[in-house]
């Protein structure tokens, strides 16, 4: 997760201007819809360059006891944008006495991230379940279109886990399967993604509400991704089994 | 034509807060610096934002000292006119709504820490609006070398003696470490019932390994003498010019 925008990297000398630290890009969201709710795992980290400024950021923000919203892209936008979409959500909520769909909170979601589509670079996932259309995933990338998705991943580590993702899926999942498909995809990402890691949190929300739940590299239930062992041609001390 | 306006900031830095039982410590460093001039040796990067809320700031000296002066005063107002202490969420919410309006062009890395109704809190605000709380954490140039003691020390529900100790270590390895950082420390250490502020305090490393003024005469008989000659005169007058 960016803490700096793009433009913001560049020194400007007339002005005075030199930015604090060079940062670059680096999150993992992975979500998936199944029978009755959503779920939704993340890594953790937060960098600053080749630094990690935060190695156990929760990317999840509650918008509403039955909706998250997960931030890619800079950190400073997404808070923001959270913040902002919360507030109007909340208002709507109130004048109309009953809680918002997902949809209508992805379209609020979705104006902000159009209309300043030129000084934004943000992008998120909004997850939720609501009485109408149950467990709902929305996926919004940067330029703020909006797409229902049954699985996602987003961020610099979904690369390495698309496909994985398509395999996996199926209708009807349950909690249980689509937990474990969402962890291990976070588990992959994690693995291959310099600019991902620390831990796996996962969020289920359901008609009940929303869960949290936090996996540690250091205790067990953490994904556990089998390293490619090395080539024959390496001599045998290459080979480095984990103590 | 190129002449670059200088611009005093106090980018180097080490600024360092840690959360323990009941309480907080925060402490910074006293160097200015302008380029790779000490612009100001004693210089006051501990901010007072209420009686229980302060702000240790890295980042361009100017902005620092005019956000914490705009947040002390908004707090102070909705302390008088609410009846009620301020909350650190509350400072942290006004800077971050503050420098995300000024797109990072405010240059101010804030620590802001303190303890209120709900319990010590810390949190880091940049620059560009981003906001993350943590139990120990440090900001500006030397904060590489500070986060290591504090990575390898932190425990959680330490005494106060412990936290203090702590955050002190890591501000003198900041300052050991970094030459933008240095010349003495100042904490404070903020509990429920009480404010203590402690400084400047010079560590041993920043003391000079000889007093400033030398001796500069030479010792007698430094001089091989080649020859002497006396001349004898009369005294007529005198004067007294001791003085």
């Amino acid at each position: 997760m960016d803490t700096m925008r793009d433009d913001q990297k560049e020194a400007i000398p007339a002005l005075g201007f030199y930015p604090h630290v060079d940062i670059s890009t680096g999150t993992t969201l992975i979500a998936m819809e199944y029978n009755g709710g959503v779920v939704v795992g993340t890594d953790s980290r937060t960098s600053a360059g080749s630094f990690i400024t935060s190695r156990a950021t929760n990317k999840i923000t509650p918008i509403t006891d039955t909706m998250v919203v997960c931030r890619s892209g800079s950190a400073a936008d997404t808070q923001c944008i959270a913040d902002i979409a919360k507030y109007h959500i909340e208002v709507y909520t109130m004048l109309e006495n009953e809680p918002l769909t997902i949809y209508r909170a992805s379209q609020i979601f979705r104006q902000f991230l159009y209309n300043y589509r030129d000084s934004l670079s943000a992008s998120v996932l909004v997850a939720g379940w609501d009485a109408k259309e149950g467990g709902q995933l929305y996926a919004l990338p940067i330029g703020g279109f909006v797409t229902r998705q049954r699985s996602t991943a987003s961020g610099s580590g979904s690369t390495f886990v698309q496909g994985f993702l398509d395999s996996q899926w199926r209708p009807n999942l349950t909690l249980n399967e689509c937990k474990a498909i969402v962890k291990q995809a976070v588990g992959l990402a994690v693995f291959r993604d310099g600019s991902s890691g620390g831990v796996v949190r996962l969020a289920t929300i359901d008609a009940n509400g929303t869960s949290m739940e936090l996996y540690r590299p250091d205790k067990p239930g953490f994904p556990v991704v089998k390293p490619p062992s090395a080539h024959l041609s390496f001599p045998p001390h290459v080979e480095q089994t984990p103590v | 034509m190129g002449h670059k306006a200088p611009r005093l900031t106090s980018t180097g830095t080490t600024i360092v807060a840690a959360a323990y039982k009941g309480g907080l410590v925060m402490g910074a460093d006293s160097r200015a610096t302008a380029g790779n001039i000490i612009a100001d040796k004693h210089c006051e990067k501990v901010h007072k934002l209420t009686e229980s809320i302060y702000a240790c700031g890295a980042g361009t000296a100017a902005d620092l000292d005019q956000v914490t002066k705009m947040l002390s005063g908004n707090l102070r107002l909705l302390e008088l006119n609410t009846g009620r202490k301020a909350r650190v969420i509350t400072a942290l919410r006004q800077a971050k709504q503050h420098l995300f309006n000024y797109q990072g062009y405010i240059g101010a890395y804030l620590l802001i820490g303190g303890v209120d109704p709900t319990g010590p809190h810390l949190y880091m605000c940049s620059a560009n609006g981003t906001t993350m709380a943590f139990p120990y954490t440090a900001q500006g140039s030397g904060s590489y070398a500070a986060i290591t003691i504090l990575e390898r020390d932190f425990k959680p529900d330490m005494t106060k003696e412990e936290a203090e100790s702590l955050v002190q270590r890591a501000l003198e390895a900041g300052m050991h470490g970094d030459n933008a950082s240095g010349n003495s420390l100042n904490l404070v250490v903020i509990e429920p019932t009480a404010t203590v502020f402690k400084g400047p305090i010079i560590p041993d490393f920043c003391k000079r390994p000889e007093p400033n003024d030398l001796e500069y005469k030479f010792n007698k008989g430094s001089t091989k003498v080649l020859k002497q000659k006396a001349y004898k005169y009369d005294i007529v007058e005198s004067m007294d010019i001791s003085h």
